[in-house]
């Protein structure tokens, strides 16, 4: 289990995140959802080790992050960053060997070059496995990225521990196809046990395959729990700052939002 | 499977048997490596061999037997002398300031993720040199306890502390909390380098003319002087380079993708850039106090190496130190040959081979 308990990250005196705690279970999705600058980004930083709270705790299987090491949580979780500018034109062969270039990995070429083969398969890259990454559109990198942390988590050394993914929106430069491709990744990644958080701004995707979601806004959490339950107004509205519309029927199904102009419909108190 | 000469054209003939042997099959790191090293071994024979008094390689059974027989043969006793007190000393040199430079170019330019990134650039290389100036300068005065002490190793260790220095303060300078802040880093680094070289004229201004004709030379860069002394000067920190850079090629992979991925990658992030600076402020500090300051190798070769065999350090390292190598074996022996029996010094041979080579790549690639 991968948990941060009442964490608060400042920068100086600016807060980012004050008292959140989020808990990723082994085989489940969590997407956190929320506005620009909610805060998302710093709690799947400060859940994936990089970085360290100011106040509260993050625990993997209960112990302490920052007593892990880097080493250790490579082996035990794989991240997938929000952009990455490459400084020298690697393949995107390359870039997805990478994850599996991780102290204690044990594999041989033939190992690395398989588990290479089939991430580039699942994210429908193979077409492109030697072409520089650089010259990569953005989706096709937010995908090659996907690709090395599927090798990622394919190559870790103890099955038996519970393995975790964290996505910083991983679906924002795909295409609709794509978009569906890569949840649909995670949600087999998954099934087959590992706990995955993701940063999302699709509500209705995040509302069709995350088992949780988090919504956030000013550093701390309004409201989580499962879709149907959590994306409903009014937090949604207030959250976003933004008339929207979700539907109701049927009550058990994914909840359907649909955003209005929002210009049109924002009170003059909070605008300037 | 046998190739079949038969009517074939000469160079469909030539195809055929390359198809044939494996080497078609190896990766085009393994080629480039492969290639390198046969480059090196070219090199540094005709290092050996290339020089004013006309000796060859053809001399060495005599020499040999000058050094360990006791002879009064004149011609052999010279043989011995050029051939193993004069060349091979200065190839050994040349070999190491050569893959010294090349590496640390190679090394820096991954750890900062920019192509322009050299020890240069960082004020290393002018910090060294500065050390190393002030030694000859003032050796005669305030610094005399300093030459007397360390006698022949004053130069050396005094460069090489300059060098240390130099990165001390600019990790002091970039440093903030833990963490090192690469673009302070860079331009702190160009603003020392800026007041060294500054210093560094101070000095020369108020040299006297004999003095002043050795610090020229001395830094436009030459492999004037090589000795037994300097190679041992140099030995333990070839040793300490060689053994640490194996460990730095994950790091330096994953640093390519930036700190955070390498840190998700598993790397100590502040621990890897620490070892890496070090290891570069070693290499270029004993490369500078035996040869001077000798640039573009530093990012002339790894940029070649990457063009052919891309950014993984894996090939990139262990290929940059081999052509680097060459390239300043094959630069020497243009340098001592060309306006024999004088030299020029082999800073401006390279600059006059790097820099149009330099430009070409940039060209070619359309950006760096």
């Amino acid at each position: 289990m991968l948990e941060a308990s009442n964490v608060s990250f400042a920068i100086g005196k600016t807060s980012l995140i004050e008292n959140v705690s989020a808990r990723l279970k082994p085989g489940a999705v969590v997407g956190v959802l929320g506005p620009n600058g909610a805060g998302k980004s710093t709690l799947l930083r400060l859940l994936s080790g990089e970085l360290v709270p100011t106040t509260g705790r993050v625990l993997l299987d209960g112990r302490d992050l920052s007593s892990i090491g880097s080493a250790g949580l490579a082996g035990r979780r794989a991240v997938v960053p929000q952009s990455t500018a490459l400084a020298f034109p690697f393949s995107v062969r390359e870039v997805v060997a990478l994850g599996v270039s991780v102290p204690n990995f044990a594999s041989t070429m033939d190992d690395v070059d398989t588990a290479v083969t089939a991430a580039l398969n699942r994210v429908e890259l193979s077409h492109l496995s030697h072409r520089r990454y650089t010259s990569l559109s953005g989706g096709e990198r937010q995908r090659a990225h996907l690709a090395r942390a599927l090798c990622q988590l394919d190559r870790m050394p103890n099955t038996s521990d519970a393995r975790f993914l964290l996505l910083d929106e991983p679906t924002a430069s795909l295409d609709l196809a794509h978009q569906l491709l890569v949840l649909d990744q995670v949600t087999h990644v998954a099934s087959s046990g590992v706990g995955v958080l993701a940063v999302l701004h699709d509500i209705n995707l995040a509302a069709r395959f995350c088992d949780e979601v988090i919504l956030m806004s000013n550093g701390r959490i309004t409201r989580s729990g499962a879709p149907n339950d959590a994306l409903r107004d009014p937090e949604l509205s207030d959250v976003y700052a933004c008339r929207v519309l979700t539907n109701t029927e049927p009550p058990n199904a994914a909840p359907y939002v649909l955003p209005q102009v929002c210009s049109l419909h924002r009170d003059g108190s909070g605008a300037s | 499977m046998a190739v079949d000469r038969g009517d074939m054209p000469r160079h469909a003939f030539a195809r055929a048997y390359l198809a044939r042997t494996t080497f078609k099959n190896w990766s085009v790191g393994a080629r480039l490596l492969i290639g390198s090293g046969v480059a090196l071994v070219a090199a540094a024979f005709a290092s050996l061999a290339i020089g004013p008094t006309g000796i060859s390689l053809f001399a060495i059974p005599q020499a040999i037997g000058a050094m360990f027989g006791n002879t009064d043969d004149v011609a052999a006793l010279q043989s011995r002398l050029v051939l193993f007190d004069l060349r091979l000393p200065r190839t050994l040199i040349g070999m190491f300031v050569g893959a010294a430079l090349a590496v640390a170019g190679a090394m820096m330019q991954g750890l900062f993720r920019n192509p322009l990134a050299d020890p240069g650039l960082v004020g290393v290389s002018a910090g060294a040199a500065l050390a190393a100036i002030a030694t000859i300068a003032l050796g005669d005065s305030l610094a005399a306890f300093w030459v007397n002490a360390l006698g022949i190793y004053a130069l050396p260790v005094s460069a090489f502390l300059g060098g240390i220095i130099t990165t001390t303060l600019l990790m002091i300078v970039a440093g903030h909390s833990g963490q090192l802040m690469m673009g302070t880093l860079l331009l702190a680094g160009i603003a020392f380098g800026a007041l060294a070289g500054a210093a560094s004229g101070l000095i020369a201004y108020a040299s006297d003319d004999r003095e002043l004709r050795d610090l020229t030379l001395w830094s436009m860069g030459s492999l004037t002087g090589s000795s037994w002394e300097k190679v041992a000067a140099v030995a333990p920190f070839a040793l300490i380079i060689g053994v640490a850079i194996p460990s730095l090629v994950r790091a330096l992979n994953g640093l390519l993708l930036g700190e955070a991925e390498a840190y998700h990658l598993g790397i100590d992030v502040p621990r890897a850039k620490l070892v890496i600076i070090a290891i570069t402020a070693a290499a270029v500090g004993a490369a500078v106090a035996v040869a001077g300051v000798i640039g573009f190798v530093g990012i002339v070769v790894p940029h070649f190496v990457r063009l052919i065999a891309g950014p993984d350090h894996r090939v990139l390292l262990p290929a940059t130190a081999l052509i680097g190598a060459t390239v300043i074996l094959a630069a020497d022996v243009v340098a001592r040959t060309i306006v024999a029996p004088s030299e020029l010094p082999i800073g401006i041979v390279m600059a006059i081979i790097g820099a149009p080579i330099f430009l070409h790549l940039v060209l070619r690639r359309g950006m760096l």
